[in-house]
C-alpha cells in the first residue's frame, strides 16, 4: 500500500542521526572545512556508534540493514541516514570510516576469500577506509575509455596509469582500481583490482584543492609499474570470461545514486531551513521588506523542490529494496536532486542576502558543497543520458 | 514504512479508469473538443461505472474513496482527456467544496442525487476584474427576512449550462470586506441568467459560461459556509486542487509518452531525433519532473487521508504538479516541432488543456503564498497574510 510513514526503526534512526548531526557534526563542519578533514575524535565517535560508509551511503548493499517482518529496507534506511547526516555536513559522510564506494564492487564481485581479506579489516577499532578509483584525467564520464593498463606477468599484474578525483584515495587501506588488459576489447578488457596501500609502484600524486567538500580528501593516484598479485584481481580470472565485471561495477550505481541524491537533499534542506530562519526573524521583527512576497515565494519553491527530490530518492530506494530494476529512477533522483540542490542553495543565499556571504553562517559552504552533487557519481548530463536511454529502450530503440 | 506499492484495490481502480480513458475518452477527444460536448452515451457509461461519485461519502451514495486512490484514478482519466472529464456528469468541483464545508446531512441532501442519475453541478466563485482568485468577490447576499437575495455577475462558470445547482460565492453584511460566504442555488431560480458561452484556451469539450445573479431569492438554509477568508477558501478548495493536479499529471504523462514515441521514429539529419541530446535530455527532464511531482502529490494525498495538517504540503504538491505538467506538455509540442503545433497530433491540445486546468482551482499566487507562509511558519507566528 502507498504509504509515507517511516517505520519505527526508520524514525528512531532518523531522530537519532538528526540529533547527532545537529549536536556534533554541523558544529564541527566549519573547522573541518578549513582544516581539510573531519576531526578524528568525531570519526572515532561515529565508528563507536556503528556508523560507517557501509551502513550509510551504500545502505542498499547486501550488507544493508534488514527490516522487521523480513522486508528489506536497507536502501530506505540508507537514504534516510544519508540525508540527515549530510544535513550536518556532507564531507563528514564521505569521511566515515569503512569500505566506502569500494565496498560494493568487493561485495558483488569478490570471491569469498577476497571479501574476507578486504572487508574484515574494517571490523577492528582502527579507523580505516576503502576507495573506488575509476576516473582518470582523460576518462571521466566516458568510463569505458579508461587507459590505465594491466599487464599480466607470472603471478602478478603490472598496472600503469593515473587515477584522479579519488575520494579517500590517499588514506585508503586499499583502492578498487579499474584498468584495461586490452583497450581494443572495450569494456570486456576491463579488470578491477584491489590495490593495497604500500604496494610497490603505487603512490599518491597529490591531494586536490576544491571549491567545496573541502574536508573530504580527493586524491590523484599514480601507478608506475605497480605490482599487484593475481589474488587481488576481484572475482578471479574466470569471472571476466563471462564479460560480467564491468556491468556489475555499474550496477552499484543503482543503490549509490539515490544515496548521493539523498545527501544533496540533506544539504539543500539545511540551506533552506537556515534561510527560512533568517527570513522569519526579519519578518517577525517587522522589518519592512519590499521583498516580502518574493521571499515567501522563494521559500515555497525551495521547500517543494526539496520534498519532490526526496520522493524521487525514496522511490528509487524503495524499488531497490523490493529488488525491482531501478536504474531509471536512481538516475532521475540523482539528476533532479543535483539540479534543485544547486538552485535551492543559491536561492537560500538570495533570501539571506548579506548573511549568505559569511563563512560562519554556513550558507556559503553549502553553496560550495552542493555543486559537486551534479557532477560526481555521474554528471547531471550522464543521468539524463541514462534516463532517456531507458525511455527509448522501452520503445525498442537504442540510442 | 515508505512504500510506493499500489494496493490491489487501487490497481483495480486504476485499470478500470485507464481502460475507460483508453477506449472511450482518448478516441473521442478531438470530436468532443470540436463539438464542445460529450455524447450522452459516453456520459451514461461514465456514470454507470460510478466514476462521477467516487469521491462522495457513502451516505451520499458515493464510494468514499481516499485521496491517494482519487489521485491515481484522476491521473488515468486525465491521461484520457481532461476536457471530456470536465463535461462529465456528477458533482465535480462542487462536490469537493461541499464536502469540505457542509455538515453530513447537508452533504447527503446536496450530493445524494448524483449517485442516482445523470446530473451536473457547477461552482460560481470567480468574478471579473483582476485577481479572479476569490479575493474580489463583489456579489452580495442581502438578508431578506429568513432568506437572502443575491446580486452579482460570475464571469467564468464551468458546466453552468445543464447544472442543477450552483455553489455561489457572495458577501453577506457579516462577512465584511475580506470574507465571503458560499450558497447553494438551485437551477431555474428566478433571476439566475446564463450568459453567452465562452470560447476558451482549452478543455473545450466542457462549457464555460458567464452567470448573472439578478436579485436571486434563496432560502436561509442555502448558506453552506460563511465568513470564509480567501485563505480559508484555499483550504476548502484543497481537495479539488489535488484532483485537478492529478489530472494535469495524467495529461502530461500522455504528452511525454507521445513525444517519446515520436522521437523514436522521426528522423532528421540522417538519424532519429531521439539520438540528439537536445531532444533526449529534454524528455528525461520531462519524465523526471512528472515522477517527482507525482511522488509529492501522493504524499500530500496520503497526509490528507491521515488527517494531517497539509497547509504547506497540499498547495506545494499542487504547484509542483502544475509546474511539471506545464513543462512537459510544452516540451511535447516542442519536440514534435511544427507537427506539434498543428492538430494532426494531440500534443497542442494537451498543452492548452493543462494550461486551462491550472486555472480551475486555487491559483498559482495563492497556492504559493499558502505554501510559503505555512512552510516558514509565518502564519502561525502572527505575520499577517
Ligand atoms: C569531489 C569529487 C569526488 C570524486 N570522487 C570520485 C571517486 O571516489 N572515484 C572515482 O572514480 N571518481 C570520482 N570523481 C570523479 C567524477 O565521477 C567525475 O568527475 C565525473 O564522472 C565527471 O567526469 P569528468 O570530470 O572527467 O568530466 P567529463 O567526463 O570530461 O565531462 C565534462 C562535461 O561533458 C559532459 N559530458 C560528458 N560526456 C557526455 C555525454 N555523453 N553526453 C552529454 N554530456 C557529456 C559532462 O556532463 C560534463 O559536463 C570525483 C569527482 C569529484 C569532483
Amino acid at each position: 500500500m502507498i504509504e509515507f510513514e517511516l517505520s519505527p526503526q526508520q524514525r528512531q534512526l532518523k531522530e537519532f542521526l538528526h540529533w547527532f548531526a545537529e549536536q556534533q557534526v554541523r558544529p564541527a563542519s566549519l573547522e573541518a572545512d578549513k582544516n581539510h578533514d573531519t576531526p578524528l575524535p568525531l570519526l572515532q565517535q561515529a565508528k563507536a556508534m556503528g556508523l560507517s560508509m557501509e551502513s550509510v551511503p551504500s545502505g542498499g548493499g547486501p550488507g544493508g540493514v534488514e527490516g522487521g517482518q523480513g522486508e528489506r529496507q536497507g536502501n530506505r534506511i540508507g537514504v534516510i541516514a544519508a540525508e540527515e547526516l549530510a544535513w550536518g555536513d556532507a564531507s563528514f559522510v564521505l569521511n566515515l570510516p569503512g569500505a566506502g564506494l569500494g565496498g560494493p564492487p568487493v561485495r558483488f564481485m569478490g570471491t569469498p576469500e577476497q571479501k574476507e581479506r578486504f572487508l574484515s579489516i574494517f571490523n577492528g577499532p582502527e579507523l580505516r577506509w576503502g576507495a573506488y578509483a575509476l576516473t582518470e584525467p582523460e576518462a571521466g564520464s566516458d568510463v569505458a575509455g579508461i587507459r590505465t593498463t594491466a599487464r599480466k606477468e607470472g603471478d602478478h599484474y603490472i598496472l600503469n596509469g593515473t587515477k584522479t578525483f579519488i575520494t579517500n584515495g590517499a588514506k585508503a587501506s586499499w583502492n578498487v582500481v579499474f584498468a584495461t588488459v586490452d583497450r581494443n576489447l572495450g569494456r570486456a578488457g576491463h579488470r578491477a583490482f584491489v590495490v593495497e596501500k604500500g604496494t610497490p609502484g603505487f603512490r599518491v600524486g597529490r591531494i586536490m584543492d576544491k571549491m567545496g567538500l573541502r574536508a573530504s580528501e580527493t586524491a590523484e593516484l599514480v601507478f608506475d609499474n605497480c605490482v599487484v598479485p593475481v589474488e587481488n584481481l576481484l572475482g578471479g580470472e574466470e569471472r571476466y570470461l563471462q564479460r560480467e565485471g564491468f556491468k556489475v561495477a555499474m550496477q552499484t550505481f543503482d543503490s549509490s545514486r539515490p544515496t548521493v541524491a539523498a545527501m544533496a537533499v540533506g544539504i539543500a534542506r539545511a540551506a533552506y531551513e537556515r534561510a527560512r530562519e533568517i527570513a522569519r526573524q526579519n519578518l517577525m521583527l517587522g522589518r519592512p521588506s519590499p521583498r516580502y512576497a518574493a521571499i515567501v515565494e522563494a521559500l515555497a519553491t525551495m521547500a517543494r523542490k526539496i520534498d519532490a527530490a526526496r520522493l524521487l530518492v525514496w522511490k528509487a530506494a524503495w524499488m531497490a529494496d523490493a529488488r525491482v530494476p531501478n536504474t531509471k529512477e536512481a538516475s532521475m533522483s540523482k539528476a533532479y536532486a543535483g539540479q534543485i540542490g544547486m538552485e535551492v542553495c543559491s536561492m537560500a543565499i538570495d533570501v539571506a542576502a548579506g548573511a549568505g556571504l559569511l563563512h560562519d553562517e554556513y550558507l556559503e559552504k553549502w553553496f560550495r558543497d552542493i555543486k559537486v552533487y551534479d557532477i560526481f557519481e555521474g554528471t547531471g548530463q550522464i543521468q539524463r543520458l541514462v534516463v532517456s536511454r531507458r525511455i527509448f529502450d522501452d520503445l525498442g530503440v537504442r540510442i | 514504512m515508505i512504500s510506493f506499492a499500489l494496493s490491489d484495490d487501487d490497481k483495480g481502480l486504476r485499470d478500470m479508469a485507464h481502460d475507460f480513458a483508453d477506449t472511450r475518452l482518448r478516441p473521442a477527444a478531438r470530436d468532443c473538443e470540436r463539438a464542445g460536448a460529450v455524447p450522452a452515451a459516453l456520459q451514461n457509461e461514465y456514470h454507470d461505472l460510478g466514476l462521477d461519485v467516487l469521491a462522495l461519502p457513502e451516505n451520499a451514495g458515493g464510494a468514499g474513496l481516499g485521496n491517494v486512490s482519487l489521485a491515481i484514478v484522476q491521473e488515468e482519466l486525465g491521461w484520457g482527456d481532461a476536457g471530456m472529464l470536465h463535461a462529465m456528469p456528477g458533482p465535480g468541483l462542487f462536490g469537493y467544496l461541499v464536502m469540505a464545508t457542509a455538515a453530513a446531512e447537508t452533504q447527503e441532501r446536496l450530493l445524494g442525487r448524483y449517485a442516482q442519475g445523470l446530473a451536473h453541478a457547477a461552482v460560481a466563485v470567480g468574478e471579473p476584474g483582476p485577481g479572479y482568485s476569490g479575493e474580489l468577490v463583489e456579489t452580495t447576499a442581502v438578508p431578506d427576512g429568513d432568506s437572502y437575495r443575491l446580486h452579482g455577475h460570475k464571469r467564468i462558470v464551468l458546466g453552468a449550462e445543464g447544472a442543477d445547482q450552483y455553489l455561489v460565492a457572495a458577501r453577506t453584511p457579516q462577512d465584511g470586506e475580506s470574507a465571503m460566504s458560499l450558497f447553494v442555488v438551485a437551477a431555474g431560480t428566478d433571476g439566475l441568467k446564463l450568459g453567452a458561452r465562452h470560447r476558451t484556451l482549452g478543455l473545450e469539450a466542457a462549457a464555460f459560461h458567464s452567470l448573472d445573479l439578478d436579485g436571486v431569492l434563496i432560502p436561509g438554509d442555502a448558506l453552506v459556509a460563511g465568513g470564509l477568508t480567501p485563505a480559508q477558501l484555499e483550504l476548502v478548495q484543497g481537495r479539488a486542487d489535488l484532483v485537478l493536479a492529478a489530472e494535469a499529471l495524467g495529461v502530461a504523462r500522455a504528452a511525454v509518452e507521445y513525444a517519446s514515441s515520436y522521437a523514436a521514429t522521426r528522423k532528421a539529419f540522417g538519424q532519429l531525433i531521439a539520438a540528439f541530446q537536445g531532444v533526449s535530455f529534454y524528455l528525461a527532464d520531462m519524465a523526471t519532473q512528472l515522477e517527482a511531482a507525482r511522488g509529492l502529490l501522493w504524499q500530500a494525498a496520503w497526509s490528507l487521508d491521515q488527517g494531517q495538517d497539509v497547509s504547506y504540503l497540499l498547495p506545494a504538491a499542487v504547484l509542483q504538479a502544475y509546474e511539471a505538467a506545464l513543462f512537459a506538455t510544452n516540451g511535447a509540442v516542442q519536440l514534435l516541432g511544427g507537427h506539434g503545433y498543428v492538430q494532426d497530433h494531440p500534443v497542442e491540445k494537451w498543452m492548452r488543456d493543462v494550461r486551462a486546468l491550472t486555472l480551475l482551482g486555487g491559483h498559482r499566487d495563492r497556492l504559493t503564498w499558502a505554501a510559503g507562509m505555512a512552510a516558514a511558519g509565518l502564519a502561525s507566528a502572527g505575520v499577517k497574510s
